[in-house]
């Protein structure tokens, strides 16, 4: 029996994980959006766009489907906390051989798992749904030099991954801060939307402004319905556009993981000082 | 430090809490002997359950001492309550999980392998009445087995200290008796330590060993229940003179209370068993003739009453005012609670 920290949020993250199979928005965070990449490039076969390149099919499914991830699993996590509270389940954990602390961890990195399998998942559908009905060729327009080769196609999407995930990482954190908040699931939920678009707010209201780039509130900050950071990344990489609008040395490569990282850690930090301290036996 | 050595289970000295401006614990002393059964009574709002939760870390305490298996407990240290098993008075396991699930979790989160938590799920299922249900959700529970499985899961830890909060609430009679059978099982042939709260008197004096009595917040009355209802006990004595009598029975020390009980010289006489003897023999001093004495130690219940009663007396006193609310209606609720 081991009692060391990290020994205790390996073994929380454990039982976390184990919940999280059994819960049904869980499995919804999970599986919508792979079932959504599944069907979209199908849609597109049935309507009669056969002429589409499967790249394009490949990314409209991405893209949608990973809208759909970062909705529900920020949905999600604004409601962990709260729904355990309102459920009185919390406090049993509370009660055992376990810090607040460690719980909230155990409960973020479960919460982030779930993000990068639906996200895996995601990939893995939309890939097999579009191989199946569509072909994959470099794409020639006018142009002298191919705009896409079709051999690069695994390239953008993990790029267009490892650029989707931290801002949609810190989004779920964000959802989790929400959830410490808030007492109820029904107050968690409706706040959690509320701070999706109070963030597209500030954001439309500074970022063009700001002059800080490092600033939190300039274009990278991660929010749902914008699309000029992440999701129009993931989107371009995904059409394999992304390293003519990024140069491989651009400092929007470094910026797209640093401001949704500082973001994440700033939301962190006041999830765990709040849950620590707030009373969760009532 | 006396106190220390003697309570290694649980030891509260002037505990205090507050919620904002609501002073929930005045001044909590509780000394819980291990291998005890302890009786933790009080009217609703006593502040029983914060005192449970103070115990466990989930509040902390504005001020004084809290102990827990002989370590001390603020600021919380994990370890201490890797032995320290609880049911409250609400318990809800998450109703997407089956029974066995939940206990098995609940053996994880104390450490256990996932063998060693499966093993100890099967046995505590079984000792609670619960093999049946076991692979069912909770959602489907009722709220007799849900209680059936809050007990198993304050015990599949196999604890050292199992702190239950009104642990029949919910239960039917079959299983409130299970549930007596268990912690007497429990505690005499592991020797755990239980801390009972509950405002069912009956259930108290038949399963515990020792109570504490809470009263607005403070431990009023704290004792081996047999030491406690044997010291308040009352006698029926039949004398004659009746009028010497109560002169001198009225004027001595020894004597807690004294009243007529009937036309027929009879006194109701509140003492202690070692002030029988010498009763008897200033009373005869005095001249007067003891026909007979009968009675026994007192209910639980009449001394929760008194304490409750003679604590309030005392705020009254301390404050200058009258007494406030009412209690006989407290005890009475008491009393309506225990039947």
């Amino acid at each position: 029996m081991t009692s060391n920290a990290p020994a205790r949020i390996l073994r929380l993250t454990r039982i976390e994980l184990f919940k999280l199979r059994r819960q049904r928005l869980a499995q919804a965070v999970v599986g919508l959006p792979a079932a959504a990449a599944l069907l979209i490039p199908q849609g597109l076969w049935l309507s009669g766009r056969e002429g589409v390149q499967g790249v394009l099919a490949l990314s409209t499914a991405v893209e949608l489907a990973l809208l759909l991830v970062t909705f529900l699993g920020f949905l999600h996590a604004s409601v962990a906390v709260a729904w355990e509270r309102s459920e009185r389940t919390l406090r049993d954990v509370l009660a055992g051989p376990v810090r607040r602390s460690e719980v909230l961890l155990s409960r973020w990195i479960a919460l982030e798992l779930e993000l990068a399998l639906a996200v895996l998942l995601v990939l893995a559908a939309a890939g097999v749904s579009s191989l199946l009905h569509y072909r994959f060729e470099d794409i020639r327009g006018d142009a002298i030099e191919p705009l896409f080769y079709a051999g690069e196609v695994g390239r953008h999407a993990a790029l267009g991954v490892a650029y989707f995930l931290p801002p949609a990482a810190a989004l779920v954190t964000v959802g989790l801060l929400v959830s410490v908040l808030a007492a109820t699931p029904a107050v968690a939920a409706a706040a959690g939307l509320g701070a999706l678009l109070c963030l597209d707010i500030a954001k439309s209201l500074f970022s063009s402004t700001s002059g800080f780039v490092l600033g939190l509130l300039n274009a990278y900050l991660p929010s749902l319905f914008d699309r000029t950071s992440y999701l129009h990344g993931v989107t371009a990489m995904a059409n394999g556009i992304g390293d003519v609008l990024w140069a491989d040395d651009a400092p929007q490569h470094l910026l797209v993981l640093l401001v949704p990282g500082l973001y994440a850690g700033c939301a962190l930090a006041a999830a765990l000082a709040l849950f620590t301290r707030r009373d969760f036996t009532e | 430090m006396i106190g220390r050595m003697l309570c290694p289970a649980l030891f509260l000295r002037g505990v205090t809490y507050s919620f904002g401006p609501v002073q929930a614990l005045t001044a909590v002393d509780l000394c819980v002997n291990e291998a005890t059964v302890y009786g933790l009574i009080g009217l609703n709002g006593a502040g029983k359950t914060t005192t449970i939760r103070v115990v466990l870390g989930l509040l902390r305490p504005h001020g004084g001492e809290v102990r827990v298996l002989g370590a001390d407990a603020v600021p919380r240290e994990p370890r201490v309550f890797r032995r320290v098993g609880v049911l409250f008075e609400d318990f809800a396991a998450p109703s997407y999980l089956t029974g066995r699930e939940h206990l098995v979790l609940q053996g994880l989160l104390l450490g256990m392998t996932r063998r060693e938590a499966a093993l100890a799920a099967e046995r505590w299922l079984g000792a609670v009445g619960l093999p049946a249900k076991a692979d069912a959700r909770v959602r489907g529970y009722s709220l007799g087995m849900r209680r059936r499985l809050g007990l198993a899961s304050a015990l599949v830890g196999s604890p050292r200290l199992v702190i239950l909060d009104e642990p029949t609430n919910g239960l039917d009679p079959q299983g409130i008796g299970d549930l007596r059978g268990l912690i007497l099982e429990l505690h005499r042939r592991e020797g755990v330590t239980f801390l009972l709260s509950s405002h069912i008197l009956g259930e108290v004096e038949q399963l515990c060993g020792a109570v504490g009595i809470l009263h607005r917040g403070r431990t009023v009355l704290e004792g081996p229940v047999e030491e406690l209802t044997r010291r308040a006990g009352s006698r029926l004595v039949r004398v004659a003179p009746v009028e010497r009598a109560l002169s001198v029975l009225g004027a001595a020390p020894w004597c807690e209370g004294v009243e007529r009980a009937g036309v027929d010289g009879a006194l109701r006489v509140r003492l202690g068993a070692e002030a029988v003897p010498r009763m008897v023999r200033e009373l005869v001093e005095a001249g007067v003739d003891v026909h007979e004495i009968s009675g026994s130690a007192e209910t639980l219940e009449s001394v929760f009453r008194r304490a409750v009663e003679a604590a309030e007396e005392a705020e009254a006193d301390q404050h200058g005012k009258p007494k406030g609310g009412s209690p006989e209606g407290g005890a009475a609720r008491a009393a309506r609670s225990s039947s």
